[in-house]
């Protein structure tokens, strides 16, 4: 390979193109204190709260406790070579991360500085980190369903696009799964994801990301990462750089989805950072403001009004709960800002209920109306048969003379219990989710055996698809049912034919 | 909490600085505060061992009393309160405040140029009117130091406001540049 000394000055001199000799008044202060990720620095005196600030190391830092006599830093990335005495200067900017296009297939961490190796960002947009969320008249409410591809979620919690719906349950009970199944889902569907990995195990993001990538869903998705090793900081914003490169998506009047797992992490390390800065402790040693920083956060997924584009961001935070304790402080605030939660339980985990949520807790406060009307009318009676067959089940278990009324209840929560099953990464269209819980509703499955279900499920799903293509398509387009007669007579042609294993 | 050393130089210079306006002239306590200073810089343990129990309060008092005894009354007292309220470690940042508030009401500012070869006393001068020309105040103190390592060029630093000039920062920055990926 022969080296073009022409070519290389050139470039050399296009780099150089900005560099423009000119003097600069610089406000400066004193770094007084440093260390656990946070310096204090005195001096400094117009800085402005949350203003990006910079360190004679390069390191950059953002100002948060103004104080009499110092100003409390936390520094996003090396603080180990920063000393006491040396000089950190006013940026005069807010943090900001870039985003667009370019940031699609990524993984970054919060700054926006890519850590896939897959070389430089080259977008030149940027949106600041903290911004206010959309006012009153800028939304309108939530109309469009976002489909997780989940039987059990989209019958029973349906979540629409601006939705903010919590994902909570213990550590192992498949929180994390949902979340990836509904990125899955939005394949082909012009939705956005942005998967924010707050101080989860390096090894189970690249889990992630690879299984992103094996089904294709990198193409519309971009990761934030901010891993257990990072500082607390890193952690603290993670969600909030997230959120930026959302927002510039949905006011361009697109849809998003973005989920944040988990914020409970984020909230340990926002205590972290708290206490550093001898912020007094409160409930659980958590500060007082730290209802706040998970208000704000969500407060900034949206369905923005027609005249701003119609775009919409839809949140599915993340929280791990300890052994069950909804109670705790953290569950309890992110609960009330939500829209709605879905409880993951480890008892239906390990029982083999997968997704394990649990129907009684779970609700969706706005997602009803963004259901499609076909899903309303076979879901309607999901709810309470649920419900009677998890009464009905540990009464049943004392005796077995049971009326035939009682009987053919416990019959179909069985089979309610296991058509709402599915196995991991294997969303499924609505028009589909429809047809199976249609045959359930319509009592079609009553004489199946229960061992039968999953296997009579795919092959209707085959039938339907080679023989009554036209029923799908018609759920699918108009998002109503078809005709009663042709569906039922369609689900009995089939269940003529299904042979049950003996 | 313990007070930290800045909130205290703050409260014992205002109390001194506010008496010493109301009572008599505050330059001339300024004065003498800088030989105190120079008096706590030539030996910088002082204001430990006067405020530590290496010593006995005896032998302390009596160390006390030659410090003060060259100094004016109001002084005298001032430096008694000092050390009954076992501040003696913090004094120099008491003066420091002291100056601070002496020279925002003087209208005085405290320059340091920072640069690789000593200046000469004219263009210390120059240095000083070209601040005065381009920023408020009525008279400059400009200190040089001398630092090899900015190679060139020089820094400007009055309180918290800085001019960097030097020939390394300039460096610095041309060097970022290279390290940045191309955009095409």
């Amino acid at each position: 390979m022969s080296i073009k000394a022409e070519e290389i000055s050139a470039l050399i001199k296009q780099q150089l193109a900005n560099y423009q000799d000119q003097l600069k008044v610089e406000e400066v202060g004193t770094v007084t204190y440093v260390g656990d990720g946070i310096a204090r620095a005195h001096g400094l005196d117009n800085v402005m709260s949350s203003e990006l600030l910079e360190f004679s190391n390069g390191s950059y830092g953002v100002a948060q406790n103004l104080e009499t006599n110092d100003v409390g830093i936390i520094v996003l990335g090396k603080f180990d070579d920063i000393r006491e005495g040396d000089t950190v200067k006013r940026t005069g900017r807010i943090m900001e991360v870039p985003v667009g296009e370019a940031m699609i297939g990524r993984v970054v961490n919060p700054l926006g500085q890519p850590v896939d190796g897959k070389g430089p960002i080259k977008t030149t947009n940027t949106r600041p980190m903290e911004s206010p969320a959309p006012g009153v008249m800028q939304r309108q409410s939530v109309s469009q369903p976002l489909q997780t591809g989940l039987k059990a979620i989209d019958a029973l919690v349906p979540i629409g696009r601006g939705q903010r719906e919590l994902i909570i349950g213990d550590r192992k009970t498949g929180k994390t799964s949902i979340a990836i199944d509904t990125i899955l889902n939005q394949k082909g569907q012009d939705t956005i994801c942005i998967y924010v990995a707050i101080g989860q195990k390096e090894s189970t993001v690249r889990t992630q990301v690879e299984t992103l990538r094996r089904f294709g869903a990198l193409d519309y998705t971009i990761i934030v990462e901010a891993g257990p090793s990072e500082p607390a900081p890193m952690l603290y914003i993670a969600p909030y750089a997230g959120s930026a490169m959302g927002e510039e998506f949905m006011y361009r009047g697109k849809h998003v989805l973005i989920i944040f797992d988990d914020l409970s992490k984020q909230a340990a390390s926002y205590r972290e950072i708290s206490l550093l800065l001898r912020r007094p402790p409160g409930r659980e040693a958590y500060p007082g403001d730290i209802f706040y920083l998970h208000s704000r956060l969500l407060e900034r997924s949206a369905k923005l009004s027609d005249e701003l584009g119609g775009g919409s961001m839809t949140a599915l935070p993340i929280i791990e709960t300890q052994a069950g304790d909804n109670a705790a402080y953290i569950p309890t605030n992110v609960i009330s800002i939500t829209d709605g939660q879905i409880f993951l339980e480890s008892d239906l985990f390990y029982s083999g209920t997968r997704p394990a949520m649990d129907a009684g807790g779970s609700v969706s406060r706005v997602g009803g109306a963004a259901q499609i009307k076909a899903m309303k009318k076979v879901a309607g009676t999901l709810r309470v048969d649920l419900a009677s067959y998890r009464e009905l089940e540990s009464f049943s278990q004392f005796g077995s003379d049971l009326d035939e009324a009682t009987q053919a209840k416990l019959n179909r929560g069985r089979r309610t219990v296991e058509v709402l099953k599915q196995p991991l990464h294997q969303p499924l269209p609505v028009e589909k989710q429809v047809i199976i819980l249609y045959a359930l509703t319509r009592g079609y499955l009553d004489s199946v055996p229960v061992d039968d279900i999953q296997r009579y499920q795919s092959e209707l799903f085959d039938y339907f698809e080679s023989s009554h293509a036209d029923l799908l398509e018609h759920i699918k387009t108009t998002g109503d049912l078809p005709d009663d007669k042709d569906l039922s007579a369609a689900v009995k042609a089939f269940g003529d034919g299904f042979v049950a294993n003996k | 909490m313990k007070l930290d050393k800045y909130t205290v130089g703050k409260r014992y210079a205002k109390a001194l600085f506010e008496y010493a306006t109301e009572t008599q002239d505050a330059s001339e306590i300024y004065k003498e505060l800088l030989a105190l200073r120079q008096v706590f810089a030539d030996d910088p343990d002082l204001g430990n061992i006067l405020s530590d129990s290496r010593l006995s309060l005896p032998d302390k008092q009596k160390i006390l009393a030659t410090l003060k005894q060259s100094f004016s009354e109001t002084l005298q007292h001032f430096l008694q309160l000092v050390f009954d309220y076992h501040r003696m470690n913090d004094i120099e940042f008491i003066i420091d405040e002291f100056e601070r508030r002496y020279d925002s009401v003087n209208g005085r500012v405290l320059i340091t140029a920072t640069t690789a070869v000593p200046m000469d006393d004219d263009q210390i001068k120059r240095v000083g009117d070209a601040y005065l020309q381009r920023f408020s105040g009525n008279s400059v103190v400009v200190t040089n130091v001398v630092d090899q390592s900015i190679i060139g060029g020089m820094i400007l630093q009055a309180q918290d406001r800085r001019i960097d000039g030097s020939v390394q920062t300039k460096l610095n920055r041309v060097r970022e540049l290279l390290a940045q990926p191309l955009n095409n």
